[in-house]
């Protein structure tokens, strides 16, 4: 699941806090992590989560964006605790920890704690089962709620966005998954739309996430009851310029399309997972600093 | 007092070690398990079907895309509770199979195999002459068997169908 795009427009804050920055960087965070069961490395999948089954997943995620002039990095726990409600509705709640630091001209800035979480609900509302392969669709649901700090400051005064844990506001979501998934390989497709809404005068713009998945088992036997996967996960994200006092921000949103080769072990109990993002398409407004690579590196847990 | 002790405590340890018998039973079922693709998800297929009355140990086999529960010491497999909990995971129920245990009872033209109260009976689904005719010289033999083939159920009958696949006598 593609989190909110994090528009680091910041002209304003960077402006009154350091006063030496026009440049607004834009920057895809995603601190929410694909949230179920066997889900791919950065892309959601279908695959059914047992009535009353619970699992645990976390992500640790590096990011870091650099132009010469601004240096931002993040490092990020998203923790997605996953229950299936029924057979067909699983409900997920997606609690990141983050770390953000931003240095402009050798002054840095950071701030560090628990951004907004973001509940999901997912409902099965077609699937195929046939012997070692199975293929589902479902629709989900969510609202990401202002629990990380939208209004931190530091000796410099208030934070820029860029830095701030969370938006401030209630921002629901939804969206469709396509999940095909055989023995030996796993095609998923997910398509998410988040509506972004105002708090402390700045609207971030609504996004797009269109993320295409496929992963295949690397060989053909198990190997201690696990199957190892490899595979290239691609994820757009498309967002609207941000609104800062209900003035369009030109130096904000546009389009963003990583590639992600990545490898799976997963076992009955656990699976363990590494990507890195590698941005293709850095088709953003204005001056915007756009993220340089991005690492992932996971586990999930069955309970 | 020490002679009524001595009594007491090994006609406990007696009745103790007295088995329940282990005829009647259904031992072993394997279900299919349609939609099932990856380890991860094989877990809660396998809570799922622990869940069963009567069921031990499940064993997942994602190749073969089916689960074996083996039942309690004692105990019979409810059967009938697997096709829920297999769509509970999440899943699509296929064929099961059993192995039971237990005698054959001749009603008229039926067959059937008496669980002893422990499950309603299984009606031996046979069409198969030669079978019939050995099925039925083991009721008049009063001999336990243990039957492995195919379960099924039908709306409105009184008995669980098991359709043969081998039969041997205990």
């Amino acid at each position: 699941m593609r989190s909110w795009f994090n528009s680091l427009s910041h002209r304003q804050w960077t402006l009154n806090a350091l006063g030496l920055s026009l440049v607004s960087l834009f920057v895809a965070i995603e601190a929410i992590t694909p949230t179920h069961s066997n889900a791919q490395v950065t892309t959601n999948n279908a695959l059914p989560i047992g009535e009353g089954q619970f699992l645990i997943r976390g992500q640790a995620t590096y990011l870091r964006a650099d132009d010469g002039i601004q240096e931002f990095e993040e490092f990020s726990v998203p923790i997605v605790f996953g229950y299936g409600a029924t057979q067909d509705l699983a409900l997920f709640a997606v609690v990141p920890f983050l770390n953000r630091s931003l240095e402009v001209d050798g002054i840095e800035r950071n701030e560090f704690g628990l951004g907004d979480i973001n509940f999901l609900a997912r409902y099965t509302v077609f699937q195929i089962d046939q012997a070692g392969k199975t293929f589902r669709i479902a629709p989900i649901v969510g609202l990401k709620v202002p629990t990380g700090s939208s209004q931190s400051s530091d000796e410099f005064g208030i934070l820029p966005p860029s830095l701030q844990l969370g938006t401030g506001t209630f921002d629901p979501s939804v969206g469709i998954i396509f999940t095909r998934q055989t023995l030996n390989d796993n095609l998923s497709a997910s398509f998410v739309y988040q509506i972004n809404t105002e708090a402390n005068n700045i609207n971030f713009g609504n996004e797009a996430s269109i993320d295409l998945a496929y992963k295949y088992r690397v060989f053909p036997q198990a190997i201690k009851s696990g199957f190892l996967f490899a595979g290239l996960e691609s994820n757009l994200s498309i967002q609207n310029r941000d609104r800062v006092a209900e003035v369009v921000n030109m130096d904000s949103g546009g389009t963003l399309l990583f590639l992600s080769p990545s490898i799976q072990y997963i076992t009955e109990r656990f699976n363990v997972e590494g990507a890195v993002q590698i941005p293709v398409i850095q088709a953003l407004n204005g001056n915007t600093l756009a993220p340089d690579i991005r690492l992932i590196l996971g586990v999930q847990v069955n309970f | 007092m020490s002679r009524f002790f001595w009594f007491f405590s090994t006609t406990l340890v007696g009745f103790c070690s007295v088995s329940v018998p282990v005829y009647a039973q259904i031992t072993e079922a394997t279900t299919e398990i349609n939609g099932l693709t990856c380890p991860f998800c094989s877990f809660g297929a396998k809570k799922k079907l622990k869940t069963v009355d009567g069921v031990d140990k499940v064993t997942v086999d994602i190749q073969k895309g089916q689960a074996i529960l083996q039942a309690n010491p004692g105990e019979s497999i409810a059967v009938q509770q697997i096709s829920a909990a297999v769509k509970k995971a999440g899943f699509a129920p296929g064929r099961v199979r059993v192995v039971a245990t237990g005698r054959v009872q001749q009603q008229g033209e039926r067959l059937l195999l008496d669980l002893s109260g422990q499950e309603a009976s299984l009606l031996l689904n046979t069409t198969d002459l030669t079978q019939q005719e050995k099925l039925s010289s083991l009721a008049e033999q009063e001999v336990e068997i243990e039957v492995t083939g195919q379960w099924s159920i039908v709306e409105a009958e009184p008995y669980a169908r098991l359709k043969p696949d081998f039969i041997h006598v205990r």
